[in-house]
Parts: structure tokens; sequence; C-alpha cells
């Protein structure tokens, strides 16, 4: 009887991922490549494909900047509970996960905007925010921000202050304690944030569409460009461009598990 | 030192207010510069009424549906331990990293009219894309990972202890599973249902491209804002934008209120207490 629970049970489980996940990764990668090789590489070394990803790859890198140089002491403030405020910032942290990817390219255009009243302050020193590349590292960052504070927020509160009470009293400065007892404990949290960015910062679409215009050749991501093809029912384009997200998804997804058993372990040896 | 370290929180709280407080705020101040007469105009349009209803009751559909598949698919990872189970956990997270327009537009070479699955399932009479139908399955792909990543963790830390005693006892398969083990994780499955339900209504990439977008029909809340941003219309959207914000604070409230309902966490604190101690 518990046998046959078991059984069904596993089985409806993965005929149901495989319904809704599986089958349709497979479908992309055979669509993509169902003329050939050929057409395949053409259409995703055309101008417009390549200059689309190379401007993801620009937007994830510099998102990734931003948010490890913020998204640290954001951690650290949350986690210490000792720096007033910390409640209200642990909420900021929290909303982008519950707000639309477009309502927050709406919120950004309407603050950095071309009519709008830090759009136009900045305007007048020749900083264009909506519709360039500025804004669209903003809307990036908006979504991803939460995922690297997130991982590092457990992590610093498991490992507690023990160790920097020590570092302190033998006269360590602050920059030394990060250095030599914060980062090299955190660093596999930190990693794990990193890559969750990276893949969502490469797939991040309703707000930088938003923030972006999606004009061609100038601010067009990948991920655009799979719509925009989509759109102008250029199918092959556009299988090809998805076929290349989703297979670096699917790479970053083995480094995601990879990282994740590297941190199990590295924490099972001290 | 000091001055320092105040000088590093204020740049941070300076960056936090410049990205995520002044342009929400934004939105806001936007959505009533009209008064409330333009955002009560503005909301209740029939096309936006519309929309905010398909968005609310495809979600609620969408968490139902995918909490139970999820409380499925965790138990079969952690519980039964399969040759399957490696699969599963391979295929979990995909709709995690692809991205939300790669992953509709997979749903529309699969199902689409010209795949031959979807010609095989259109000589039956059902249409998936561009149809409510295929709204739901947009979601249930994009929200699979976040329910079955909330009760994973839930169902790792069981206590295995009461459940060998109640099958010491000679307590039936389902007796066991329907008072020992589905009690300890309701508060999971709480958050696993709110999760979902808020994760479903903000969902754009993926819906724009497989449901077509008709008003009145297929149009969800995220699409129709994107729709009157097309048309320059930024009140308009703004106003529709703080209506889906209050609905997902309306979604999360709901989760306290149902921990609150669900009774005192004293099992699951006892759950967490050991789980961090694991951790550690």
């Amino acid at each position: 009887m518990s046998r046959f629970w078991r059984v069904s049970g596993s089985a409806l489980a993965l005929v149901w991922l495989l319904v809704f996940v599986g089958i349709p990764f497979v479908a992309v990668l055979v669509g993509a490549l169902a003329s050939g090789w050929c057409p395949f590489w053409q259409s995703i070394t055309s101008q417009e494909a390549r200059f689309a990803l190379r401007l993801t790859g620009e937007i994830t890198l510099v998102t990734l900047f931003i948010n490890l140089g913020l998204g640290v002491p954001v951690s650290f403030w949350i986690a210490k509970r000792s720096i007033p405020g910390w409640r209200v910032v642990c909420w900021i942290v929290e909303l982008p996960l519950s707000v639309s990817p477009v309502v927050a390219g709406l919120a950004l255009i309407i603050v950095y905007g071309p009519n709008a009243l830090l759009g136009e302050l900045l305007a007048d020193v020749h900083v264009k925010v909506a519709f360039a590349f500025p804004g669209m590292v903003l809307a990036t960052v908006f979504v991803t921000f939460p995922f690297i504070v997130h991982e590092a927020v457990t992590a610093i509160r498991a490992i507690g202050d023990t160790q920097e009470q020590a570092a302190h009293v033998l006269g360590a400065s602050p920059w030394r304690t990060l250095w030599r007892i914060w980062l090299p404990q955190l660093k596999w949290s930190l990693l794990y944030g990193l890559a969750l960015t990276i893949a969502r910062s490469f797939g991040e679409f309703g707000a930088v569409l938003v923030v972006s215009g999606s004009i061609v050749m100038v601010t067009e991501t990948a991920t655009l460009f799979v719509y925009q093809a989509s759109v102008n029912n250029e199918m092959q384009a556009a299988y090809a461009a998805s076929a290349v997200l989703a297979i670096v998804s699917f790479v970053l997804i083995l480094v995601l598990q990879l990282l994740k058993r590297l941190g199990r372990m590295d924490l099972l040896g001290h | 030192m000091r001055l320092n370290r105040a000088a590093l929180f204020s740049f941070v709280s300076v960056a936090l207010i410049l990205i995520f407080v002044l342009p929400l705020g934004a939105v806001f101040e936007q959505a009533f510069a009209g008064g409330w007469g333009a955002f009560a105009q503005a909301v209740t349009s029939p096309i936006a009424i519309r929309a905010f209803e398909l968005t609310v009751n495809f979600s609620i559909l969408t968490a139902c549906l995918n909490t139970a598949m999820g409380l499925l698919i965790a138990i079969a990872l952690e519980r039964w331990k399969s040759p399957v189970s490696f699969a599963l956990d391979a295929i979990i997270d995909l709709p995690l990293a692809i991205p939300t327009a790669v992953s509709g537009l997979m749903l529309v070479l699969l199902y689409g009219p010209v795949s031959p699955v979807g010609k095989w399932l259109s000589s039956h009479g059902i249409a998936i894309i561009y149809t409510r139908l295929g709204i739901l399955v947009a979601l249930l792909f994009v929200t699979v990972p976040y329910a079955v990543r909330a009760l994973q963790p839930a169902i790792q830390t069981l206590d295995r202890r009461q459940e060998e005693a109640a099958w010491v006892l000679g307590a039936p398969t389902h007796r066991v599973w329907l008072t020992i083990i589905l009690p300890v994780l309701r508060h999971a499955v709480g958050s696993a249902f709110v999760l979902t339900l808020t994760r479903a209504m903000i969902e754009f990439g993926s819906v724009v491209i497989v449901s077509g977008s008709k008003p009145m029909h297929t149009e969800v809340a995220a699409v129709y804002i994107y729709g009157l941003l097309e048309n320059y219309d930024q009140h308009g959207a703004a106003a529709a934008a703080v209506v889906l914000m209050l609905l997902c604070a309306v979604a999360i409230g709901m989760e306290a209120r149902l921990m609150m309902l669900l009774g005192k966490r004293r099992s699951t604190a006892w759950i967490r207490s050991e789980g961090e101690a694991n951790h550690v």
C-alpha cells in the first residue's frame, strides 16, 4: 500500500514537472536547432543579437558590483540589529520581492524620467537615466538586490560575533576584521548570492523593458531582443537567442548546486 | 572611526532611498496626483476591474495547484529517495534561472498552434496559447520552484521520532500523514501558498508572451499596466500599480493572519532552533 503511494506520488510529481518545466525547456533547444546549425549560428551572431548579448553582460557586471558594494553593509546592518533602523532597512530590502517588475520600471521612470524631478536635475549635468544604460542598471539592481542580502544575513547571524569580538580585543581595525574574519567565512554565501544575482539580472525583463524603451542597438538587452523578435514574428532569431539564454541559465543552476554543496562541505569541515 | 561608520551608513541609506523608497513613493504620488476621484476612475474602468479580477483568480488557482504539487514534489525529493529524485532536483530550479520572457516563448513553442503538441491538443479542442489556460500554464511554470523550495526545509527538519512512534503504535499510513506530518507542516504550507500567490500576481514576462493580452479576456494586471504605459498614460498606470501593490500587501497581511489562525508556532519554533543548530 505504502509502496503504491510512493511510486504513484513520485510519478505524478515527475509528470507535473516535465509537462510544465522539463519538456518546454527541451523544446526550445530542439526548436532553435530545427533548421540546422547554420541558421542558428547566423541568428545569434547577427549584429543586433551580438549587441544585445553584450549589453546584457555589461548590465549584469555593473549590477554585481553595486549589489556587492551596497549589499554587504546592508546585510551587516540588518544582521547585527544594533544599529537603529535595521527593521526599516529589512523591510525596504524585502519590498522588491513583492513588487511587479513592471511597477518597478514605472516607479523608476516616474522619478528619473525626462519630465520628472530628479530626471531634470540629472539632465542638467548631462546624465541620462531613463531610456539609457544607468536606468537599466538601476532597474536590475531594484529587482536583484534582495538575493545577496538574504544569503549574507542568514550567514552572518549563523556565524555570530565571537570571532569579531576576539579580533576587536586583539586590536584589529574594522577593515582588517572584515577581510580576515568575515569575508573568508561569508565567501560561499556571497558567491551563492552573486550567482543568483547573475541569473536574475541575465533574465530581467519587465523592469528593463519599461525603463529602457527597448531601442534597437541602443538599449536592447538579450531578453528584450527575444521579445522583439517574437513580436516581429522572426521566430528563428527568437528561438536561437532563447536557447542561448536557456543554456546559460542551466549552467548557472549547475554552478548554484555546486556552490551549495561546497558551502555545506566547508561548514562541516570547521 | 565612529565618523567613518556614520558616513558609510548614511551613504547606504541615501542609496537605498534613491533606488527603492523614492521611486515607490513617487508611484503613490503620481497615482493620487489628480485626487481621489481621478484615482477611483482610473482603477474602476471595466478593463481595469477585469484585469484585477483575472489576476486574483488565476493567482489563487495557481497557488492552490502549486502548493499541493509542491508539497508532493518536496516529499518525493526528501522522503521517497528514488532514481527520479535526482532528475526532479535538477528541473525544479530551472524556472528560477530562466528569463521569464524565454519561459513564455518556450511555452509558445511547445503548446503553440504550429507545434505537433499544439496541433494534437487543438484537434482535441484544447487551445493553450493566447487563451486563459495559457496564463495558468505560464504561472504554474514560473511558481513551481517557490512552492517546493519553501516546503523542502520544513520537511527536512521534521521530527522523525513522532512518526516512528506512530508507526510503532500501528497507525496506518494515511493516518500518520494526516495527523502527524501535515499538522506540523501547516505553517510551511501557509507560507508556500502566500509566496506562490504573490509571485503569480506580479508575474509579467511569461504572461505577456503567452496570453496575447486581449483586453477583457486575457489581460492580467501587470500586462494592463504595461499597456497603459505604452499609451503614455502614466497616471493610470501608477493608479493600477498602487492597486496591484495593495493586493500583494493584502496577501502578505493574510499570511500573518493565517499564521495566527494556525496557532502558536510551538512545533515549528522547536524545529527552527534545531535547524539553526544543524546549520552552524
